[in-house]
């Protein structure tokens, strides 16, 4: 049976090709963010990637990524401990796909080679250990725009261009504080770390709860709520496309309620790849209702014709009971 | 080899390790026919990646091992003889279908139906609230097509290959009470079902990287679509992640695509759930042309991929042990040296 902490040994990049686009991320493992639980403000411990051509903020999720559809990217990755990048919905070489069991580790420097072939909404995240490592953090956004840049989605229909007045990117998870004390290996070499079980107490969206969130910005303690955060709180006009793009980050299922005011939602295009035809939400109870599972993504479009602010629900739900172990919400603002 | 030797020895093989690949073997034939089989409902052992073995409960018959495969065409009748060796009732029941009979405790019992339409099915014991299935009494009923061999359907996608992976949760807690305290306990955990915890995650009764093998793993050149039938037969909503090729949506729940299939990286399945999906092997999409243009060939470099599920706590056996969970190889630009025996069966038709 293979040791899931192999020895890593990063080979140069087969086939090294000019990149159009490249990304520098480095590991962090000190990222702190303030949670209340139970009432009380805890430290939560996150892991995750900076980009150290940028501000080198440590921010959780990690900063996002954008390219536009054809372009040749590379990923430039800088871990002094076993990490990897495995871009999700990237469809590269084995080389290339970030997943050690297939090719190799990194501890030290690798850089990922691979092509944007289809706009779409996808993510990165680190597949070392991943029950555990994402868990802790590691993953932010990675979005390919069409060939014309951000401002129109493929979607409804293949090759059919939708323009959107206002985007939002959601990346919603579910946490459990209690995993903060394992190891980076716990239990790779078998024995029982608990990592089967998960007791969520922290619920997120892009790293913020509904409760005070306290996070660093230019090194500064700032404190944030889901409500009104910016990137998650959406804020339109009546008669604005908007485009929202769910990124489930968390391992259990996560029914995302919008209230019917909104009008209906269109599901235009999943995991990357756009729909031939729109699907609408269903209604239930004036919620338009859709649950969501670990790892999809769901391009949601919509053109809001009534003002008022709308508070969009996700239930996290046990990975077996099914019961509501928790929520997150925010607002659809619309003037 | 002839086909009838492998059968007996993978089904044999089957039972004692890793489980749950062997097929009902039947002969060509241009329309319905009566099929019979012998199932027994007894327990047995099952090795766990870590060694541990559970006791499980499970349907079994001496050529097809445990948790089997049956092949029929849709519009056959199947005639089930159902030995229940155990101290508890059992049952046999088609999920989201009418089809179902008991099977009462230390009783015989046969038992026929018409086979549905083409598809995927999950067969199972429905008593208590899913303790019985959990603990290990389901299998797989594939309907083909009438006189079709390489689609799902009629009017469906065109496959070379097909592959079934039946997908189960063990938590030992619950073997072990049932090894314990008798058959009877089942009756009892119904009652406490929320105390269910998965300890291990199985794709065809085996954890990775068992699930190497040629009924389980993905393998083909570029061009050869496989099939690959889904059915979680466990406890726990999972999401099944496709690296090195998007796949395409052919049928949930007996609801089939035929003209336009979505195109997945993830695939939900929510407890008793069948999913049918298309990998299409296409070279994967993401690789840059010009590394084509350097010198990589992918029929002497095949490119290798895991299908894990996402619920990355089903990653694990035994509370630890990433990745020897629900997680199984792709490999792409090559051949399987050993047809999967889904496919070797129906080449029959
Ligand atoms: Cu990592
Ligand atoms: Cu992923």
């Amino acid at each position: 049976m293979m040791n899931a902490a192999m020895v890593p040994m990063e080979p140069p990049t087969p086939y090294w090709l000019t990149p159009d686009v490249r990304f520098e991320r480095e590991v962090v493992m000190d990222i702190t963010h303030e949670y209340m639980i139970a009432g009380e403000p805890h430290s939560v411990y996150l892991w995750g990637f900076i980009d150290p051509t940028d501000t080198g903020e440590k921010t959780f999720p990690s900063p996002p990524m954008r390219v536009k559809q054809g372009q040749i990217v590379h990923t430039f990755l800088k871990a002094s401990h076993i990490h990897t990048i495995h871009h999700h919905g990237i469809e590269p070489t084995t080389h290339n796909d970030g997943v050690g069991h297939y090719s190799f580790d990194v501890q030290g420097e690798y850089t990922y080679q691979w092509y944007a072939s289809q706009s779409g909404t996808y993510f990165y995240h680190c597949h070392v250990n991943t029950v555990l490592h994402a868990e802790m953090g590691m993953y932010g956004a990675l979005i390919i725009d069409p060939p014309t840049g951000p401002g129109t989605v493929e979607g409804d229909g293949i090759g059919n261009f939708l323009p959107y007045d206002v985007e939002a990117i959601w990346v919603v998870d579910e946490l459990d504080s209690s995993w903060r004390e394992h190891s980076e290996h716990a239990a790779l070499c078998g024995g029982d770390a608990g990592l089967n079980r998960l007791y969520p107490d922290v619920f997120v969206i892009n790293g913020i709860s509904n409760e005070a969130t306290v996070l660093k910005v230019g090194g500064i303690d700032v404190t944030q709520f889901a409500d009104t955060a910016p990137g998650v709180a959406v804020n339109a006009k009546m008669g604005d496309r908007v485009l929202i793009r769910y990124i489930h980050a968390g391992y259990f299922p996560q029914k995302v309620s919008i209230p019917e005011e909104l009008g209906p939602v269109k599901v235009i295009a999943e995991d990357g790849r756009p729909l031939a035809v729109a699907e609408t939400l269903d209604v239930v109870n004036d919620q338009s209702t859709l649950v969501i599972t670990p790892a999809e993504r769901k391009e949601f479009y919509l053109i809001p014709t009534t003002a008022g602010s709308f508070r969009v629900t996700m239930e996290i739900q046990h990975w077996i009971t099914r019961r509501v172990v928790g929520t997150v919400s925010t607002l659809i603002n619309v003037q | 080899m002839d086909r009838r030797g492998f059968l007996k020895l993978s089904g044999g093989a089957a039972a004692l390790v890793a489980g749950n690949v062997a097929l009902f073997s039947w002969v060509p034939r241009a329309g319905a026919a009566n099929v019979t089989i012998n199932l027994s409902i007894a327990s047995s052992n099952l090795t766990m990646i870590d060694g541990r073995v559970l006791h499980v409960l499970s349907y079994q018959n001496a050529t097809l091992g445990i948790q089997p495969t049956i092949v029929c065409q849709e519009g056959d009748t199947l005639t089930i003889t159902l030995n229940n060796t155990l101290g508890t009732n059992s049952a046999f029941a088609i999920a989201n279908t009418d089809i179902r009979t008991d099977a009462a405790a230390n009783a015989t019992t046969t038992f026929s139906f018409t086979v549905p339409s083409a598809g995927t099915y999950i067969f199972h014991d429905d008593l208590n609230n899913g303790v019985n299935r959990v603990l290990g009494l389901h299998g797989t009923l594939v309907a083909m097509p009438a006189g079709v061999k390489n689609q799902p359907f009629a009017g469906g996608p065109t496959f070379v290959r097909q592959y079934k992976w039946l997908l189960g949760n063990y938590d030992p807690v619950w073997c072990d009470a049932v090894q314990a305290n008798g058959d009877n306990y089942v009756a009892s955990l119904a009652n406490q079902a929320d105390s269910f915890e998965p300890k291990y995650f199985t794709i065809n009764g085996a954890s990775f990287d068992q699930t190497h093998n040629a009924n389980t793993e993905l393998m083909g050149a570029v061009g050869n679509a496989a099939l690959v039938r889904m059915l979680n037969a466990g406890m726990a909503v999972h999401s099944m992640h496709f690296h090195g090729n998007h796949v395409e949506v052919c049928s949930i729940n007996h609801v089939n695509h035929a003209d336009y299939r979505k195109k997945k990286d993830v695939i939900p399945m929510f407890p008793l759930d069948t999913r049918d999906v298309l990998l299409p092997f296409i070279s994967p999409p993401d690789i840059p042309l010009g590394e084509f243009a350097r010198g990589l060939d992918l029929a002497t470099s095949p490119q290798h991929y895991p299908m894990h599920c996402h619920t990355e706590l089903s990653q694990t056996a035994g509370g630890g042990f990433y990745p020897h969970g629900m997680h199984t190889g792709i490999v792409i630009g090559k051949e399987p040296l050993t047809e999967p025996d889904l496919t070797q069966d129906v080449a029959q038709l």
